[in-house]
């Protein structure tokens, strides 16, 4: 198993799909950052307003923690999207290549196959949003150093000191790898279904963002729908940076993005083990 | 004749203490007694020099969490303060009273009147009027006239309190310098607005509409002349 997975991602390294996420992150995100760094009083001024009648605000709210929070905002559609690229072309790129009836009439099983490439696109998520991390929070510290993080939460404006702020950060990113998760997930299934790439990638798009926009309408008629789509429970990583941490609501949230991922994996698997490869 | 020698010894007596009375009083005092009471807490705070201390700051208000947050403030008299923050900091204006300034600063048609049951020994109540946010504020002051300094300041908008300062103070070299503040405040129509203004996310925000707060502040390592 362990040599089928080593293969697959050897394979998946090799292609310039995969080089298209981590080139899109080392460019765009030391740009927004310095972006922030050059307009960051701005940001604070405009962030600010209203509250200096009430308070003496002293220092700078923008700082490489407080960057990185704004850059994690990335996690809406633009990582979903590249994590689509490979996810949903690690099964379809197979069947567009006709390299199935090769590596499926023999040893390892199907289930084997499909367990190694699953696991390869769950890891590649998972890099996604490490590499996220490492960069946004490493430049943004380098260009702006470090702090206090201002966040805005569900309960209003939370001031987390910089020694509780570094690990809030870490646990949001864990979170943020979760949602992603689910995210591969759902490309890997929708590959399942389709024989050419382009397909999971539309595929799973549309998908996200009928199911993005059915989480953020304030449609009164979608309450009850609404907690069940694991769309809106994609920032979960943001409840990480609150205070008091609101756990119950985190673990609800990662349980159903869990279940999610669970459930397209399922499908995936009941559609590749039925999958006819002969025609 | 007795009776009238002990009258004439009275008046006497009277025009003796009047002009100690005058003496004795501070320079510019009217007949007011609470603007007096005023005076004595501007003059107690004459000739106090530049002080530093740290400050320990929690903010548990509606909307507003800071734990633990570490400041250094720096008075210079009269009216100046500056402030040292690692990183970003948030101090609620009304938690910075200390100057009899800024204490009394707009308030009309002051008035004095007996501690209230509880008040500490040497208590009076400084009442008067302040208009704030367009509102007229009805404010209540307790003055400790045995140190001559404000120990609590209540504000109240019509029959409820908005606020409530309660300042606690240290003596350092001689003089009287504050060591902790507690205010219990409700949420403000400002800071309403400013949460209204924040861009809502796909979970449901609470926005803080009601309740009341706490901000407190410790003071310590204060120094004087720095």
């Amino acid at each position: 198993m362990l040599t089928l997975i080593q293969a697959e991602l050897a394979k998946t390294v090799r292609l310039w799909r995969t080089a298209i996420g981590y080139a899109a992150i080392l460019v765009v995100v030391p740009l927004i950052l310095w972006g922030l760094a050059a307009s960051g009083d701005l940001l604070s001024s405009q962030f600010t307003r209203g509250l200096e009648e009430q308070f003496i605000l002293v220092g700078d709210v923008m700082n490489g923690y407080t960057a990185s929070i704004i850059v994690m905002n990335f996690l809406w559609v633009h990582i979903p999207f590249l994590i689509t690229l490979v996810a949903g072309d690690i099964l379809s790129g197979e069947a567009v290549r006709g390299t199935w009836r090769v590596w499926l009439i023999r040893r390892p099983s199907r289930l084997q196959v499909l367990a190694a490439k699953y696991v390869v696109a769950q890891a590649y998520a998972f890099s996604l949003v490490a590499l996220l991390a490492v960069v946004s929070v490493g430049f943004g510290l380098l260009l702006m150093g470090g702090g206090d993080v201002l966040v805005v939460g569900t309960e209003g404006v939370v001031l987390l000191g910089e020694s509780v702020a570094i690990p809030r950060l870490l646990l949001a990113y864990g979170c943020a790898g979760v949602a992603m998760a689910s995210v591969a997930a759902l490309a890997f299934w929708v590959g399942t279904l389709v024989e050419h790439p382009i397909g999971p990638i539309v595929g799973s798009m549309a998908i996200l963002i009928v199911l993005l926009a059915l989480s953020n309408l304030p449609l009164a008629i979608f309450d009850n729908l609404r907690p069940w789509l694991f769309t809106s429970h994609f920032d979960v990583w943001s409840l990480a940076l609150e205070e008091p941490l609101p756990v119950a609501e985190m673990a609800r949230s990662l349980f159903t993005l869990a279940a999610w991922t669970g459930l397209f994996t399922g499908a995936a698997a009941f559609s590749f083990l039925r999958k006819d490869i002969l025609s | 004749m007795t009776r009238r020698f002990r009258s004439r010894r009275t008046w006497l007596a009277l025009l003796l203490l009047l002009p100690m009375l005058l003496l004795a009083a501070p320079r510019g005092t009217t007949a007011n007694p609470a603007q007096r009471v005023m005076e004595r807490v501007r003059l107690a705070q004459e000739g106090l020099p530049a002080w530093r201390a740290g400050m320990l700051i929690d903010i548990d208000l509606p909307g507003m969490k800071v734990k633990g947050k570490r400041v250094g403030i720096r008075h210079t008299p009269p009216d100046r303060f500056d402030f040292d923050a690692k990183g970003f900091a948030l101090l609620p204006r009304k938690a910075l009273m200390w100057t009899a300034d800024s204490l009394f600063a707009g308030l009309s048609e002051p008035r004095l009147s007996p501690a209230r049951p509880g008040d500490p020994r040497g208590s009076v109540r400084l009442g008067g009027l302040f208009r704030e946010d367009g509102l007229l504020a009805r404010m209540d002051y307790r003055v400790d006239t045995l140190r001559w300094l404000v120990t609590q300041v209540n504000t109240w908008h019509d029959t409820l309190k908005a606020v409530q300062l309660e300042n606690d103070y240290i003596r350092v070299g001689g003089h009287w310098l504050p060591s902790a503040v507690r205010v219990d405040m409700r949420l403000t129509p400002e800071l309403q607005r400013f949460y209204e203004r924040l861009r809502a996310t796909m979970r449901q925000r609470k926005t803080p509409r009601e309740g009341r707060g706490t901000v407190r502040i410790v003071l310590d390592g204060h120094r004087l002349g720095a």
